[in-house]
């Protein structure tokens, strides 16, 4: 008698389940068969009247029946979720080309892209960066340097004056980055290989000349330094700066603290030595100026020039950066025009 | 520096180069070290000046003294010209200017009618074309026929052979031997391995001594090395001849006369300046000595000095005839009606010249070599050649006993060089051999003493040398400038390229460029563009916008109130160094608003700077009196259109999101926004919307809406705020350590206080913290509302504050403790209480 209710229950479940619409009615049917208080249970609790020896047979087949109704309503519930998930998909259908929220882009300014990345590819050969003040001692910036006063070559570096009549010292805005390595030489014992990225200060402005810029400078310090040390570290430089295929030659040339000095040039990254305007047809355009250190400069902060060798390197960042970004106006980096900053994404 | 490629072939043989002067201008750059900035082809003067010949020779039919000419300039063309001159006839070779030439003076031959007949040109007679003035006047005013044998056709220019090049050189300082044309053409001669020669011409000298003429003494032997100078009378000053005209003008300068052109001529082709005074001009004596302080001095072109008593001068008995090496007096000068030279060729000291010369603001091209060194070998030879020359072109006799005070002779200095040390500072191997050819091509006396050949007449030099380099190269000094002539003339692209001294380990950055470094990034991942502004601005724009610089004080940004001025501005409007980065910021928010960006997020780090403050006049050696702080600076104007699905934020919150995130990112703490009296307040500040920050008690910037006044006063109609944080300030303060994190779970809570609108929510976020103390990890601020249901006046604020403990999970009970503790304090403190 309770077997025969116990195969229609599980006949009428089956059934409902099956034929259920909804996860909710799904649910309600659970709730209904195999609730505490549904009607698989009610059945069950008749077990007691049952006689000892067919009470286990029917316990075991209520089970079963309790396990399978089980398995078909998760494989339902599985179903039914999934045809509900696919219904509201229609629903939800968004125009995904209406724009999404304003959300505001940053960016370097070009100056920074390129001195970052000259750090970046100097640090990897052990250069690592100093700094100094912008208002700089005379002294630093041109005495140390082997540029004593009314020296000619004071005259390639047009200077401004810092007004400072309590001051028994002269003042300048810093005319190159080389007084850091005066300053840095003053302080930390070689070897070392320092890189000084910075803004500088000339009295000049014209259409390739801004009174304030930036240049990068390296110097290193080492026992025995040679001019093909010197080669070798600007080429590393260049063909990682501009790419492997670059070239680069060497031009005399005259630094007061540099002996012997030369011009660096790199082969024209526009035309690839075919002749442009921007290297004025001859296939190179100049990057910068190096050198070994002049002794002077190693005797003016005390150390023995029998001792200490270097070199020292420098680049204009602007002019880096017109070579690379292909710029043709200076003034477009002290403008601070969106239309300008936009484009650099770095 | 102009250079003259013809004037260079006087002494060194330049076949060829004048084709492709290109390769000549790089050989200069890459192995000499100057730079050619500029090639100019003047021979370009004669173009549309060819030669041809008179085929046919009328009488004008409405002129006398005019006749019509037919005239072939090869190739079978033809041209009529209208013709004034007398001494040309039928089958003359001569000069044909076509339309379109240009003779000197700036005569533009033109296709013209005279008297009713066409002339398609002119027939040159020598004046018109330039060439000369010595020849007789018959032949001048006539047209000048070539010899029969000229080629038809031909240009003129390549018929004269005047096609010259002129080089645009750079020289760098140190190379104050190659300031002339015989400097240049000896360095060429190096280059190219050529034969460099002066031409020495010999010339009489007169029976009477110069001593009888005139005397000179030197007073002063620190400052004038070497004077000489020689007497010349009954010269005949006058024009100079053409050749002497072109090769001035060829080279920029114009012809004055034929004794000051000789000197000048001279000057550019041995590099030494050269005086010449009128005799009859001097009283007395010739001294060379010390100014008097005070004392007048009027130049050449008339401008009257007032020397220091610190120049190097040239005088007679009465005044100063001439500042030395930088300009000549006007009261010794030589005019037309000279007769009597006494012609200065000196050596004074660069140091000396050039302060004269920088102090009056002077540059001559006599300063201007002194000042970079002439030869001190070189003073007679100039003397004598400039007297010779003025003798051949103006006349007069020489007179003999020429005085050179030349005390304390130039020692040529010894430079003891390692062979070894050569290679190994080039890095390349280079024979004893090899580099003493090179020191022996750039001039420079090796002392036989020290170099032995070996046996059997081998290579096997001895490694050391002692080098005397020549007297005109005042740059070689020491090894190292010994080491850089061998490896430029032995060419820089042989040496090798090696990283021979990466056995050292590297250090680290300066702490200060991974501070920059960082901050800028945050400020790019926050959706800021950098801008970088020139660190001097307009002492009168930056007081104007700045306005009240107590408050820049007050919260950091400066330390002191005066701005660094700057001595020589380039304009007013770069006078001073900038105290702040707000007025950059703010001038490119109104650059990009009128160029159409009506919204933009920007920000700056950078330095700003400041005077110390000083106690008195101190004269500490170790520290610099001025102040430069690291700022950043953010600025957001506008507001980007407002989007179907968003609004945005008023700008002043926008950069607070910004800068809290960034303080956030850097684990340093939380910044604190206190507000700023009124009184306190920059003038460039909107009242109620600034904020002063902080951050562990120590102020380190502001934040603040820019003051509608400020906005409209520079047409900017937008929503602009600023801020600006000192990051070496703010750096010191934080720290960069890992907080542990928790495994208990997270339990939140909400409350809603009802509070007055005049008090800053702020101060009750920091209130609810230090009440809840460790176990608060988060407060914020959910909602704020104010209208229906609330009294007027005031606003209803929730805050949503999760717990968390590092050791435990937290029980209901203890949450709903603080959470009491937190109702009762704040009521205590601001009278709020939870809403209802």
């Amino acid at each position: 008698m309770l077997k025969n209710q116990l195969s229609a229950l599980r006949k009428e479940a089956e059934e409902k389940m099956i034929s259920a619409q909804s996860v909710t009615q799904l649910y309600e049917l659970k709730v209904q068969f195999l609730g505490k208080n549904g009607t698989l249970s009610t059945l069950m609790k008749g077990m007691a009247t049952l006689s000892k020896e067919i009470r286990p047979e029917f316990g075991k087949l209520a089970n079963e029946v309790k396990g399978a109704l089980e398995q078909l309503y998760e494989l339902q519930s599985v179903k039914l979720k999934d045809r509900e998930i696919q219904q509201g998909l229609q629903a939800n259908k968004m125009d995904l080309t209406l724009p999404g929220p304003y959300c505001s882009k940053g960016s370097r300014h070009p100056i920074q892209i390129v001195m970052d990345e000259i750090v970046e590819i100097l640090s990897r050969i052990g250069f690592s960066v100093r700094s100094g003040p912008l208002i700089e001692r005379d002294h630093y910036n041109f005495e140390a340097l082997n540029i004593p006063k009314d020296h000619p070559a004071r005259d390639m570096q047009d200077t401004f004056y810092i007004q400072d009549p309590l001051s028994p010292r002269e003042y300048v805005l810093r005319t190159h980055t080389s007084p850091v390595q005066i300053r840095t030489l003053e302080t930390e014992k070689p070897p070392l290989r320092i890189l000084v990225p910075g803004a500088v200060f000339r009295r000049d402005s014209d259409i390739s000349h801004s009174p304030h810029f930036h240049q990068i400078e390296g110097l290193l310090v080492d026992t025995k330094v040679s001019m093909s040390d010197l080669r070798g570290t600007i080429a590393y430089f260049v063909k990682a700066f501009l790419g492997s295929e670059m070239k680069t030659r060497f031009r005399p040339s005259f630094f007061p603290f540099t002996e012997p000095s030369a011009e660096v040039d790199c082969s024209c990254p526009m035309c690839n030595q075919m002749g442009c305007r921007v290297c004025g047809q001859t296939g190179w355009v100049e990057i910068g100026g190096c050198g070994l250190v002049h002794p002077q400069v190693f005797a003016n902060v005390k150390l023995d020039p029998k001792d200490w060798q270097g070199l020292a390197f420098g680049f204009g960042i602007e002019r880096m950066a017109m070579i690379k970004f292909g710029i043709d106006n200076i003034r477009l980096f002290s403008e601070n025009d969106l239309r300008f900053l936009e484009q650099f994404h770095l | 520096m102009k250079i003259s490629l013809n004037w260079l072939g006087r002494y060194v043989d330049l076949d060829g180069e004048h084709q492709s002067p290109e390769k000549l201008a790089e050989q200069l750059a890459l192995c000499g070290g100057l730079e050619v900035d500029e090639i100019h082809r003047p021979g370009l003067a004669f173009e549309k000046v060819v030669t041809g010949v008179i085929l046919e020779k009328l009488k004008h039919p409405s002129a006398d003294r005019l006749s019509v000419c037919q005239v072939s300039t090869g190739h079978g063309v033809v041209h009529q010209i209208v013709c004034g001159a007398k001494n040309h006839n039928q089958g003359d070779k001569v000069v044909v200017a076509l339309p379109g030439a240009i003779l000197p003076g700036n005569f533009q031959i033109k296709k013209t009618t005279i008297r009713g007949v066409d002339s398609c040109g002119m027939l040159c007679s020598s004046s018109e074309l330039g060439l000369n003035s010595g020849s007789s006047p018959e032949l001048a005013d006539g047209i000048l026929i070539l010899p029969s044998d000229a080629a038809i056709g031909t240009e003129y220019a390549d018929y004269l052979g005047v096609r010259d090049v002129i080089f645009e050189v750079k020289v760098t300082p140190n190379r104050s031997d190659c300031l002339s044309h015989f400097g240049l053409a000896r360095e060429i001669a190096v280059l190219t391995g050529r034969i460099c020669e002066f031409p020495v011409e010999s010339f009489l000298l007169d029976e009477q001594s110069c001593r009888s003429q005139i005397k000179v003494i030197v007073t002063d032997h620190q400052r004038c090395l070497r004077y000489s100078g020689i007497c010349i009378l009954g010269v005949q000053v006058g024009p100079s001849p053409a050749w002497l005209r072109q090769s001035l003008e060829a080279v920029g300068l114009k012809s004055v006369n034929n004794v000051v052109d000789a000197t000048n001529f001279v000057m550019l082709e041995l590099g030494q300046p050269l005086h010449s005074f009128d005799i009859s001009k001097i009283n007395g004596k010739v001294e060379v000595g010390s100014s008097q302080k005070g004392e007048k001095f009027e130049t050449l072109d008339g401008t009257i000095l007032e020397l220091t008593g610190d120049e190097l001068v040239i005088r007679d008995d009465n005044a100063p005839i001439a500042l030395a090496g930088v300009v000549g007096g006007k009261n010794s000068g030589i005019n037309e009606n000279t007769t009597d030279l006494f012609i200065e060729s000196a050596l004074f000291s660069s140091a000396s010249v050039r302060r004269t010369s920088r102090r009056f603001g002077i540059e001559t091209d006599a300063s201007y070599r002194f000042s970079r060194g002439v030869d001190p070998e070189g003073v007679l030879l100039a003397l004598n050649h400039c007297s010779q020359m003025i003798q051949k072109i103006a006349g007069g006799r020489i007179l003999r006993e020429a005085y050179d005070i030349y005390s304390q002779p130039i020692k040529k200095p010894t430079i003891e060089l390692d062979n070894a040390f050569v290679n190994q500072k080039i890095g390349f191997e280079i024979s004893p051999v090899e580099t003493l050819a090179i020191l022996r091509r750039i001039g420079c006396e090796i002392n036989d003493g020290e170099v032995i050949s070996g046996q059997d007449g081998n290579d096997e030099l001895p490694g050391r040398f002692c080098v005397k380099p020549p007297s005109y190269r005042w740059d070689l000094r020491i090894p190292e400038d010994l080491v850089e002539e061998v490896a430029r003339l032995k060419g820089y692209p042989f040496i090798p390229e090696t990283l021979s001294w990466l056995k050292n380990p590297p250090k680290s950055h300066h702490p200060e460029y991974d501070l920059r470094k960082r901050w800028v990034n945050m400020a790019t991942g926050q959706g800021f563009r950098q801008t970088i502004h020139y660190s001097f601005v307009s002492s009168q724009d930056q007081n104007e916008f700045l306005g009240n610089l107590e408050f820049l004080n007050q919260c950091g940004i400066i330390d002191s109130h005066s701005a660094v001025t700057i001595k020589n501005p380039l304009s007013e409007a770069q006078n001073v160094m900038r105290l702040s980065l707000g007025w950059g910021l703010f001038t490119t928010a109104i650059h990009n608003d009128r160029f159409g960006q009506k919204s933009g997020e920007i920000f700056e780090v950078g330095e700003t700077f400041s005077h110390q403050v000083r106690m008195t006049n101190d004269s500490d050696s170790v520290t610099d009196p001025f102040n430069e702080a690291l700022l950043l600076g953010l600025c957001v104007w506008g507001s980007p259109i407002d989007l179907w699905n968003q609004k945005m934020p008023p700008a002043v919150y926008r950069i607070k999101s910004a800068l809290e995130n960034m303080v956030r990112q850097s684990q340093l703490g939380q910044l604190h926004f206190q507000s700023i009296p009124n009184d306190q307040l920059a003038g460039f500040l909107h009242p109620q919307q600034a904020t002063l920050l902080s951050c562990l008690g120590t102020p380190v910037g502001y934040l603040g809406t820019l003051h509608p006044v400020v906005c409209e006063r520079y047409k900017l109609r937008v929503d602009c705020a600023i801020a600006e944080v000192n990051l070496y300030k703010l750096n010191k303060i934080l720290t960069r350590k890992m907080v542990p994190i928790s495994k208990f779970p997270v339990m939140q809570r909400d409350l809603a206080f009802v509070m007055p609108l005049e008090l800053p929510v702020g101060e009750v976020v920091a209130e609810i913290q230090r009440v809840a103390g460790n176990s608060l990890r988060e407060v914020c601020v959910f909602d704020v509302y104010q209208g229906e249901g609330l009294a007027l006046g005031s606003r209803s604020v929730g805050f949503r504050m999760k717990f968390q403990n590092l050791e435990k999970t937290l029980t209901d009970t203890e949450i709903q403790k603080v959470q009491d503790e937190i109702v009762s304090f704040l009521a205590q403190k601001f009278s709020i209480s939870l809403r209802s």
